[in-house]
């Protein structure tokens, strides 16, 4: 074996081990061909952005995720209503947010909210899609407090519709999932106002209240039967 | 052996003292204290646990508590007591000192509970006073570990598979020469002198075949692999179990990224969204997950939550991070499994700082995709993409999300056209299919699903 054909099998060995050390680290993104096309140059939602930062003059955090300017109406939502807007206007309940949370509007939410929704097929099957996704983890699929979470043992019992709905009013309930109570955390950011109006038609659907309740005039079907009055056909 | 008999004596010893005893307390569990207990778990244990805070404060011990300090116009503090379980107000109205100083709970909150007879009262304070004892089912989390161990290795099985085929050839190719050998030997001819085996010429070029096949395979798979993260598993601020929430507490992928079905981005959750149960669940409890508190606490420590007393800080940013740092050092001091020093900083160096997870699906920026038109408009499961979520206790990267496999899932995707009323504005294929001049199947590559433009603009 001549030295050219020692050098030219190392190198091949080299190469080798080489290629073979290249194996995939899971903990690392990888290379990039054309980086400048692959990152955006502009910060992006969840990107830290120093002009946020802890040094800077505008702001203590760092996220590129501002909130709007305040009157930023979002898209489907009407503007405010005024202070001087008359009960009829506020009894919607709707669009604003008249009823900070404390005990007393609490109360007066309940006496004078009341729900812009009627209980048409549509409504109804939306809220059911919102009770299985933001409601049914805790409150249960027949809203008997039985949730996964709860049965798992990690969680605390949660009360059942059918004990405590018939003495609160819907006003309440859309002040509760505005704001939280108790345990449970707020929704108004993940439901929009309208997404909570359906969704508490479904629970009262399904605890048999309100609307749905025993001779209520909208129901014609026996009261006992709580999951199929008036139920959507799918 | 002394020693093994003395400790098999302490054993039976211990047994004959435990029995007994265990017996003794089921033996309490009366029938109005489970009655109790049921009344409990449905009105009271949304808001009150015995042991420790809750919405509420601690119960065990609450009947004492009233009986010595509530005592009021010559009505007994117990009598008090069940006044105000049946409707708070009523106690604070007549005056009774005890309840008033209760407000500094936010007692407006506890429901007041005017159907609750004087029999169904005296069972929950029964059932407060001598709580059944609380059956821990220890033995899931050791099961399913096991069962993950037993699952068998199919590598092990090739590798040994190979190495067998392997020594039959060989094994067989020294035959097959002894015979050729043995035959040329009894023909009488000459034998040619035996080649050493890596001066083989076939051998030679078999191996050198094998080389530049493996060679330039590595090549194009890692040219492939360029820009392409499959796989890809950082390690996040959080260790965060999809498994866990997703998997067995079956919370809905939408119940925290709420963004997907109306946003281009699938939202990174808010940690308001987390205080939705950790608020209840702390991970004090064994039963809640294998990291439970030290993880749960990055949580408190980013939003501002005192585990101990349950309440937000005021002004969080504000406060000096020595006095928060001090209330997570005592909130994690009784850890269990115990707290070590690196986990404490782990946790202290999230005080006052926003998580910052490690984003895992990132397109490159040349490409368009949006959430909410495959969620709503297509109706994809999070699944056909993320892959099995829910069975990752450690999040990676499921698909390749090359433009290959997002083409070929257009290509073959047929969508909801007569059903879903987003397609209704595609009124030349309704009135050809209507015809019948067209394929009632609609793909996404149909209407214009593999245009470049579609996705890069």
């Amino acid at each position: 074996m001549n030295i050219y054909q020692t050098i030219r099998l190392s190198l091949l060995g080299a190469l080798l081990i080489a290629l073979a050390s290249c194996g995939s680290d899971k903990r690392q993104p990888g290379r990039t061909f054309v980086p400048d096309m692959a990152y955006s140059q502009a910060y992006e939602t969840y990107t830290k952005n120093p002009a946020f930062g802890k040094d800077s003059l505008s702001g203590v955090d760092s996220f590129s995720a501002r909130l709007p300017v305040a009157g930023t109406i979002p898209r489907g939502l009407l503007p405010e209503l005024s202070d001087s807007a008359t009960d009829q206007e506020l009894a919607s309940y709707l669009y604003k947010r008249n009823y900070p949370n404390d005990s007393l509007n609490y109360a007066n939410a309940g006496a004078n909210v009341k729900n812009p929704f009627q209980p048409t097929k549509e409504v109804l099957e939306r809220g059911k899609h919102i009770y299985t996704i933001h409601c049914i983890v805790c409150h249960g699929e027949k809203g008997a407090g039985d949730g996964s979470i709860v049965q798992s043992g990690a969680y605390p019992q949660v009360v059942s519709y059918a004990d405590r709905l018939p003495t609160i009013t819907e006003g309440q309930m859309f002040h509760t999932i505005t704001y939280g109570k108790g345990l449970m955390g707020s929704y108004s950011a993940a439901l929009t106002a309208e997404d909570r109006w359906k969704v508490i038609l479904f629970i009262e659907q399904l605890a048999a209240v309100g609307p749905f309740a025993k001779g209520a005039a909208t129901t014609a079907a026996a009261p006992a039967d709580t999951t199929t009055t008036a139920a959507p056909s799918n | 052996m002394n020693v093994y008999r003395y400790s098999f004596f302490t054993f039976l010893l211990i047994v004959a003292l435990l029995v007994p005893s265990s017996v003794a307390v089921y033996g309490q569990a009366s029938e109005q204290v489970l009655a109790g207990e049921k009344i409990f778990k449905a009105k009271c244990a949304s808001c009150h646990k015995l042991g420790t805070k809750l919405i509420g404060p601690a119960l065990t011990g609450v009947e004492q508590r009233w009986v010595d300090g509530a005592e009021h116009a010559g009505v007994s503090g117990r009598d008090w007591l069940k006044r105000w379980i049946k409707n708070w107000q009523d106690p604070v109205k007549a005056g009774v000192g005890y309840a008033v100083t209760m407000q500094s709970y936010d007692v407006s909150a506890m429901t007041q509970f005017p159907e609750l007879q004087d029999a169904d009262l005296e069972n929950i304070l029964a059932y407060i006073a001598n709580p059944p004892a609380d059956v821990v089912p220890v033995t899931t989390a050791a099961t399913a570990d096991g069962g993950a161990d037993t699952g068998s290795n199919n590598t092990y099985w090739l590798i040994g598979l190979v190495v067998i085929l392997g020594i039959i050839v060989i094994g067989l190719t020294i035959v097959s020469g002894s015979l050729n050998r043995l035959v040329l030997e009894k023909e009488g001819e000459p034998i040619p002198a035996a080649v050493p085996f890596w001066k083989n010429r076939k051998l030679r070029a078999v191996v050198t075949l094998i080389v530049v096949i493996y060679l330039s395979n590595a090549v194009v798979v890692g040219a492939i692999d360029l820009g392409r993260q499959q796989g890809y598993t950082p390690i996040q601020p959080i260790k965060f179990s999809h498994e866990l929430h997703a998997g067995i507490n079956k919370i809905n992928c939408e119940y925290c990224h709420t963004g997907a079905a109306v946003s281009k981005h699938s939202n990174i959750p808010s940690i308001s969204t987390c205080m939705n149960c950790h608020k209840g669940i702390k991970g004090d409890d064994p039963k809640n997950g294998k990291y439970g508190k030290l993880e749960i606490s990055k949580i408190y420590a980013a939003v501002g939550f005192n585990p101990i007393d349950g309440n937000y800080f005021e002004n969080y940013v504000a406060q000096p991070k020595s006095y928060i740092d001090s209330i997570f050092t005592i909130w994690l001091s009784d850890s269990k499994p115990v707290a070590s020093k690196k986990n404490v900083e782990e946790v202290l160096a999230q005080v006052q700082q926003p998580v910052e997870w490690v984003r895992i699906h990132n397109l490159p920026d040349h490409v368009y995709f949006n959430h909410a038109q495959h969620v709503t408009a297509g109706g994809v499961e999070c699944q056909t993409c993320h892959g099995p979520v829910e069975t990752m206790e450690e999040l990676g990267q499921h698909s390749p999300l090359s433009m290959g496999w997002c083409i070929n899932c257009h290509r073959e995707t047929e969508v909801k056209f007569s059903e879903n009323p987003f397609y209704e504005t595609y009124q030349v294929f309704h009135d050809r299919i209507k015809a019948e001049e067209m394929d009632p199947k609609v793909t996404v590559e149909k209407i214009g699903g593999t245009e470049c433009q579609k996705c890069h603009y």
